[in-house]
């Protein structure tokens, strides 16, 4: 089916979800999801509006998710949703009314789970003028409200938890995949403030995480997500309140173990892994920034930016493929 | 010199031509395709390594090597290096 998401009356969503699968294009991965709770293919369809539907015909999936209700008493009594994928359900039912946040949680884990032909590091990735800023997940440091900030000033989001890689990609590109961004607790309202017009879904409260609402990819990170970036620098971000703005630079070698420590499959990727997550961070600078002030963080983040893409000239030119 | 009873005898690098190595700020990245583990080698355990691939040798041997005489501390120090490159497999027995 061509078109984007976005494009498609939601009732035709409805029933192909409820149906054959809503099969859709999120980066370099097809998917298809089977569900029947309304509500969360219309969030899909206003978080994932501009990636395209795939045609069923000719269009084969990477991966299958699915979401249905228990067949237990959880049908009726506090209604429950759980997830299908190779025909199990590997956790634990969530409310039946935060079906979205589980498919989210869903289809990150099977990525997580088989995407080995990337080496997958677990960070945040922006880009601007082709180049690329990774930010590893560092637990409590602020780097998805970080990243949706930098999104919503204009750089373009790959992805909020997932630096992919072709090992043996000699340019060592990464790849977006441009899903929407959960963000936790008092993110939620720092980022509205942030951006009244942010595209946000609803507030799923009490979920493992907390209260949790996604924030789409900006029209211009799903318009791109077959445009990979040249890696440029890293960022390991670390909100701390009332606190001056401070930029140090790292050594190689602390970041190299925090990278490789944070990735999703860096041991099972064997020698490719270690070349390539080694020549990564020779290739680029690394630093550290406390920060509390969103726009102050920002134009630092800018300027540095611009510093180190104006050090590599004639390398920025996005490359597709 | 007397060692733990795990470090008797003499001993070899092992797998040294396959490692893969990165160095940065005195720290060598040691990636061993045998075990897939990484390993966070100082200059002294990375040297070592290098030179017992070449030459096999036992504790006396390395302390010779490393020059060390017969400070005590610094004979337990070799101790515990060479104990944790046995444990990491990346030493073996000659």
């Amino acid at each position: 089916m061509p078109g984007l998401i976005g494009e498609q009356a939601l009732a035709e969503l409805a029933r192909l979800a409820r149906g054959p699968g809503l099969r859709y294009r999120t980066g370099p991965f097809n998917l298809c999801l089977r569900c029947d709770n309304a509500p969360a293919i219309a969030l899909l369809q206003r978080m994932y509006s501009h990636q395209p539907l795939l045609d069923p015909a000719t269009d084969t999936c990477d991966f299958h998710l699915g979401l249905r209700r228990p067949r237990n008493l959880r049908r009726w009594w506090r209604p429950q949703i759980e997830l299908i994928s190779d025909a199990q359900s590997p956790f634990e039912p969530f409310p039946r009314d935060h079906a979205f946040a589980l498919m989210e949680w869903g289809s990150n884990w099977q990525i997580a789970m088989q995407a080995h032909q990337f080496l997958m590091l677990h960070s945040a990735v922006v880009e601007k003028d082709g180049y690329a800023l990774i930010m590893p997940a560092m637990p409590g440091s602020g780097k998805s409200t970080l990243c949706a900030a930098l999104m919503l000033r204009g750089w373009r989001l790959l992805s909020d938890e997932f630096g992919l890689i072709r090992p043996l990609d000699r340019a060592l590109r990464l790849h977006p995949m441009p899903r929407p961004t959960p963000l936790k607790n008092r993110a939620i309202e720092v980022i509205r403030r942030f951006s009244p017009d942010a595209v946000m879904g609803p507030v799923f409260p009490k979920t493992r995480k907390g209260d949790v609402a996604h924030l789409a990819a900006s029209v211009d990170s799903q318009l791109r997500a077959q445009e990979p970036a040249l890696p440029g620098w890293f960022l390991f971000p670390r909100y701390q309140p009332g606190s001056a703005l401070q930029l140090e630079r790292l050594g190689r070698g602390w970041i190299f173990l925090k990278l490789t420590g944070n990735s999703f499959n860096y041991k099972l990727q064997g020698a490719r892994g270690f070349r390539a997550a080694s020549e990564l961070v020779r290739r680029c600078l690394g630093y550290s920034l406390e920060y509390s002030d969103l726009d102050r963080a920002i134009a630092r983040i800018e300027s540095l930016h611009a510093e180190i893409v104006r050090q590599r000239p004639g390398q920025a030119t996005p490359v597709s493929g | 010199m007397r060692g733990s009873p795990l470090i008797e005898g003499r001993w070899r690098a092992r797998h040294y031509e396959q490692l893969l190595q990165q160095t940065w700020d005195d720290e060598s990245f040691v990636f061993n395709p045998a075990s897939g583990d990484t390993h966070v080698l100082n200059p002294v355990a990375m040297q070592l390594l290098e030179w017992l691939d070449a030459t096999p040798a036992d504790l006396d041997g390395m302390a010779e090597w490393l020059d060390i005489g017969n400070d005590p501390v610094a004979r337990q120090v070799l101790v515990q290096q060479v104990e944790q490159l046995v444990l990491t497999g990346l030493l073996c027995r000659a």
